[in-house]
């Protein structure tokens, strides 16, 4: 006991007891799992005799060497680059408008945050509907508006043109309340007495929101930033609940892809290979951004 | 500014929130009302914002057509399980982070911080296999271990844990008390707050899980109410949207209840892990 003591620090036996659940599941399902992973990405796997077959670098070559491979990383990149930036600034726009005297805030702020809590499954379902081209609420409010006209409904989800932007509108509707909460909580965490200062040497509004709240949610811009990059990357819900990748592949996502090489083909090795490719992708992704962000605080 | 300039501006504010509001709760309203409309309304155009009769027949439609019963009783077993596996491990394993020293803690604790970035979109694949070959895979078991855990959990634990006083664990062990007495009697009863969000957060991530149900299951008779849900709309299409909307709103309908009582702690647990993290 005494030597466990010396070597492993006072408290060793019982903290390792503590941690014993959260250190083997992770071991198991984490670590392991990504070890596993890239094992798997170099075999060709049997799901059902259990046989494997080294393939060497041929689960890798074959994605490359697939159309929709590139064309689902492509369009994963605009579906990011679009929901992304627009969820960020409507998250704080609204945060904004409600930071000041605002009666009923409370409400307000539940009621932008309830979409994210939403089961996908249950309220993709409704958008399918606002989005039905012939008697959806969307295209009637539109035709109302004079904006499209009844003879050529928009298509919506049934267009190779237009579903990926039906999906991001539903991303953003779903995500952004989530922004919303986390730089409202910023916000009130700047101090007022800046903006009083500010007020004194003559700025205006949006002197002040640039010199001051803008920089003062850096550090709050920069987890939503890293946290959303990697939640679009991997967006699969939406997908698989508004379009299964359709029409035309037109809204086929890598995660979306993963999911159907490996469950739907069982073609084990190829979803591993491509999972890989995306762990990769992330992770110089968030490497880079976090250089960046390090870099403009210096 | 002059007074009038500024009572404009304030009501243009009001009238962009309040319209941002309707919009985004709209598709939610959309569904309820829906749910109430008898096919007549369902399929009226221009469409019909409030039904003109209440018709509850939608919801015994729904029922009847899937056997909801058993989605039901398997989805609230296997969030029951995750909740309460994820708040003891986490409540253990926080507390050892936070306030126990051992050899090693901090760079062991950084790392299995690291462990988050790791995307599940990676583990989903092998995690799969090794339930396959443990021949896991369509059984509780198999849906349920693997989430027993969380690194998140034992994150916000050992922030919130770190900022109980020392002197308060100090004066147990001086008393003779042990480590998991302290842990259990004196420690645990402050942690109500946290407890209180993370079970939220844990209970929600459950029972809206729709990706590791629809890999881990295949029969009938251990799937959730998600995938119970999605096979529901793929078999029965766009024919009867009156059911189709019940059986969307039964299904969010714990979610609701709980985000309308427990609202503060998921704005609060969400604002937490924002700013200081």
């Amino acid at each position: 006991m005494k030597t466990i003591r010396r070597l492993l620090g006072k408290d060793a036996v019982v903290a390792w007891t503590l941690l014993a659940p959260n250190v083997i599941w992770t071991a198991v399902f984490t670590l392991f799992a990504l070890y596993y992973s890239i094992y798997l990405s170099f075999q060709e796997v049997d799901v059902f005799s259990g046989h494997n077959r080294f393939l060497g670098f041929a689960n890798y070559t074959d994605s490359f060497a697939d159309p929709l491979f590139g064309k689902s990383l492509w369009q994963t990149a605009v579906f990011t680059a679009c929901s992304v930036p627009l969820s960020m600034a409507f998250g704080l726009l609204v945060a904004t408008l409600m930071n000041g005297r605002i009666k009923g805030r409370a409400w307000m702020r539940a009621s932008f945050f309830l979409p994210s809590i939403l089961p996908i499954i249950a309220i993709a379902q409704v958008w399918r509907w606002i989005y039905e081209p012939s008697y959806g609420l969307l295209n009637f409010t539109l035709e109302k508006l004079g904006i499209t006209s009844p003879e050529h409904p928009v298509q919506w989800l049934m267009s190779t043109k237009t579903a990926m932007l039906a999906v991001i509108v539903f991303a953003i509707w779903k995500g952004f309340g989530y922004i919303m909460v986390i730089y409202l909580a910023a916000l009130q965490g700047i101090s007022r007495s800046l903006y009083e200062a500010a007020e004194i040497d003559g700025a205006n509004p949006v002197q002040k929101f640039w010199s001051i709240t803008v920089p003062g949610l850096r550090p709050a811009t920069f987890f939503i930033l890293i946290t959303s990059v990697s939640g679009a990357f991997q967006t699969f819900g939406e997908i698989y609940s508004l379009t299964n990748g359709g029409p035309v592949n037109s809204t086929n996502m890598i995660a979306y892809y993963i999911y159907q090489y490996a469950f739907q083909f069982f073609k084990i090795g190829r979803g591993a290979a491509v999972s890989v490719i995306l762990f990769l992708l992330l992770f110089a992704l968030t490497i880079w951004q976090w250089r960046m962000y390090q870099r403009t605080e210096e | 500014m002059s007074l009038t300039a500024r009572r404009f501006g304030m009501s243009l504010v009001y009238l962009l929130l309040i319209l941002m509001v309707l919009i985004t709760v709209l598709p939610l309203y959309w569904m309820i009302s829906t749910s109430l409309k008898t096919p007549t309304d369902v399929f009226s155009y221009p469409p019909k914002m409030i039904p003109s009769t209440l018709e509850w027949g939608n919801f015994a439609n729904a029922w009847d057509m899937a056997p909801w019963g058993r989605y039901f009783v398997n989805t609230a077993l296997y969030t029951a399980c995750t909740v309460l596996g994820v708040l003891l491990s986490s409540v253990t394993s926080g507390y050892a982070f936070a306030k126990l020293s051992f050899k090693g803690r901090n760079s062991l604790f950084l790392a299995y911080v690291g462990t988050m970035m790791i995307p599940s979109q990676v583990t989903i694949i092998p995690v799969y296999m090794i339930l396959a070959k443990m021949n896991w895979v369509d059984t509780y078991a198999g849906l349920i271990v693997p989430g027993l855990t969380s690194a998140f959990g034992c994150f916000l634990m050992r922030q919130f844990i770190a900022g109980i006083p020392t002197e308060i664990i100090e004066s147990g062990l001086i008393d003779g008390a042990g480590h998991l007495k302290i842990l259990r009697s004196i420690v645990s009863p402050l942690l109500y707050p946290a407890v209180a969000t993370l079970g939220i957060f844990t209970f929600m991530g459950a029972w809206n899980n729709f990706f590791w149900p629809l890999v881990v299951t295949n029969s009938d008779e251990l799937r959730t109410v998600q995938i119970g849900l999605s096979s529901f709309q793929n078999q029965y299409g766009t024919a009867d949207w009156g059911s189709m909307m019940a059986a969307a709103t039964l299904v969010s309908l714990p979610v609701l209840v709980l985000f309308f009582f427990a609202q503060r702690y998921f704005i609060e647990g969400i604002a937490m892990t924002g700013v200081k993290g």
